[in-house]
């Protein structure tokens, strides 16, 4: 099944090797841990929609009530539009779910996977 | 025996090898301590877990580290099918065998209009498993190769956008986009999402520049001539960098040709890098037609520096005053290294080795 999961991936990639390659390896993944995926909940205080990645950045409470701001990299720009973001999709104060591979070092931060927005919209 | 009769020729690879040296080669590119002592198995797909190099270059963002690849030995023929000694004798021939060329004006010029994608991921090795890539390679180079692939599987990967460094030439083949063709000159643009690329190609009969004031260029001097509705393209001067199939010398020198055939853009590329490669090295090139016309996917200018920021070496110091770090000051970085991933590679080697002795070292 991983194989098949491989292949897929690796289809995909080579499919956007021409527009979206060079930002789909812009860098190494290595800094996120892709084995976990977790789900925060909170408040954008900033959506930067520049290449070579969009960034979000959420603020979320911690179980002790302080707000810890995540940073949340993103694709290119071409790719963001194609799966229909544009650059007024965040607003700061929009409430937003992110679900993400987390960074493998411990800071608040990870690459996302999908994003709910504050229109209902899912977006990956 | 029907056992034997449905192995394919991986796994019949990897059982001839275990039979032959027995436990000894069961270490492969993803468990090995010290692949310089490998070399014996630099030539065997199993030592890659039948892996191409693009799929140990992509297995990061796959997250597929350590998976068994689908490569295929012969998938794609990597030898160039001529027999030239040099670029330059290649191009002089073909020039000869269209007769000096084809002199365009602007009514007989073929249509190239459109945007083209996707460059021929062959260039990169394709489908065929790393080590047919070994083969292509002299030792030095091969050596570099497989710490590469040693690095990948590691996840110690190496990449000129994360440092913001060009693409450099093989990306500008890969990733050409517009072909603006004029009968004198033609331009090669391209949009990366952290770069931009442009080539001119002189087809004017101007020539190279004399060889005194030749010197390594990102994307090289790149002279063509036209045979009917094809384009041929010599181009000399590339800087020496990564991409492709491995790392190139300045030494690299390339023969393109280019026809469009309905909306496929069809291309080959032969590399001559002597010092690089044992045999010239060859790739088809296939640009198709780019349909989605939308205006907000237009092609743009773009900038690493747009969210990754300017270099450290120049900076503001204490004084308030923009300063430049020398060699020996804290953060200096050489901007005259010639192999950057060399550097990362090999500091990356030892970081990686010291991280997981302290690992081990807690474990105990």
């Amino acid at each position: 099944m991983r194989k098949k999961t491989l292949k897929i991936v690796l289809a995909v990639s080579f499919i956007t090797a021409g527009f979206l390659g060079p930002a789909a390896a812009h860098h190494s993944h290595s800094m996120f841990d892709l084995e976990q995926e977790i789900t925060i909940t909170g408040r954008v205080t900033s959506f930067v929609f520049r290449n070579p990645h969009c960034f979000l950045y959420v603020d979320v409470e911690d179980e002790s009530g302080t707000l810890v701001n995540y940073w949340i990299e993103m694709a290119p720009i071409p790719r963001m539009i194609q799966n229909g973001v544009g650059i007024k999709t965040f607003q700061p104060g929009d409430p937003v779910t992110v679900n993400m591979h987390p960074l493998n070092d411990g800071r608040p931060g990870g690459n996302y996977i999908t994003i709910v927005a504050a229109d209902g919209n899912t977006y990956d | 025996m029907r056992a034997l009769q449905n192995l394919d020729i991986h796994s019949l690879i990897s059982l001839v090898t275990f039979l032959l040296c027995g436990s000894a080669c069961a270490q492969d590119i993803f468990t090995t301590e010290d692949f310089r002592q490998d070399r014996e198995r630099w030539t065997d797909p199993a030592y890659y877990r039948n892996n191409s190099a693009d799929e140990m270059r992509e297995m990061d963002t796959a997250n597929a580290y350590g998976l068994e690849g689908m490569a295929q030995l012969g998938a794609a023929e990597l030898a160039s099918p001529y027999s030239y000694q040099s670029a330059w004798e290649h191009y002089q021939s073909w020039l000869e065998e269209a007769d000096g060329g084809t002199q365009h004006t602007w009514e007989t010029l073929p249509d190239w209009r459109g945007r083209f994608t996707g460059g021929d991921d062959r260039m990169y090795g394709g489908q065929n498993p790393a080590s047919t890539v070994v083969e292509f390679l002299t030792p030095r180079y091969q050596e570099y190769f497989v710490q590469e692939m040693k690095s990948l599987a590691d996840k110690r990967s190496w990449g000129a956008n994360a440092f913001c460094f060009p693409g450099g030439f093989t990306t500008s083949v890969r990733d050409a986009e517009e072909f603006i063709i004029t009968p004198d000159r033609t331009w090669v643009l391209g949009a990366g999402n952290n770069r931009n690329y442009i080539r001119w190609i002189y087809t004017d009969n101007s020539g190279h520049s004399s060889e005194d004031f030749q010197y390594p260029k990102w994307h090289g001097e790149s002279v063509g001539f036209w045979n009917r509705d094809t384009l041929i393209v010599h181009t000399n001067q590339i800087r020496g960098w990564k991409g492709g199939l491995t790392e190139f010398t300045d030494q690299l020198e390339t023969v393109e040709r280019y026809r469009r055939v309905g909306d496929v853009l069809e291309g080959e590329i032969t590399f001559y890098d002597p010092e690089v490669h044992v045999k010239p090295f060859h790739s088809k090139l296939a640009y198709e037609l780019y349909t989605d016309s939308r205006p907000e996917l237009r092609p743009l200018y773009n900038s690493c520096t747009d969210t990754n920021g300017p270099a450290t070496k120049v900076y503001m110091d204490e004084r308030g005053i923009l300063n430049e770090r020398l060699p020996g000051d804290p953060l200096y970085w050489d901007a005259t290294d010639p192999r950057p991933w060399d550097t990362f590679l090999n500091i990356s080697e030892e970081r990686y080795r010291l991280y997981r002795n302290s690992i081990e070292d807690s474990a105990n």
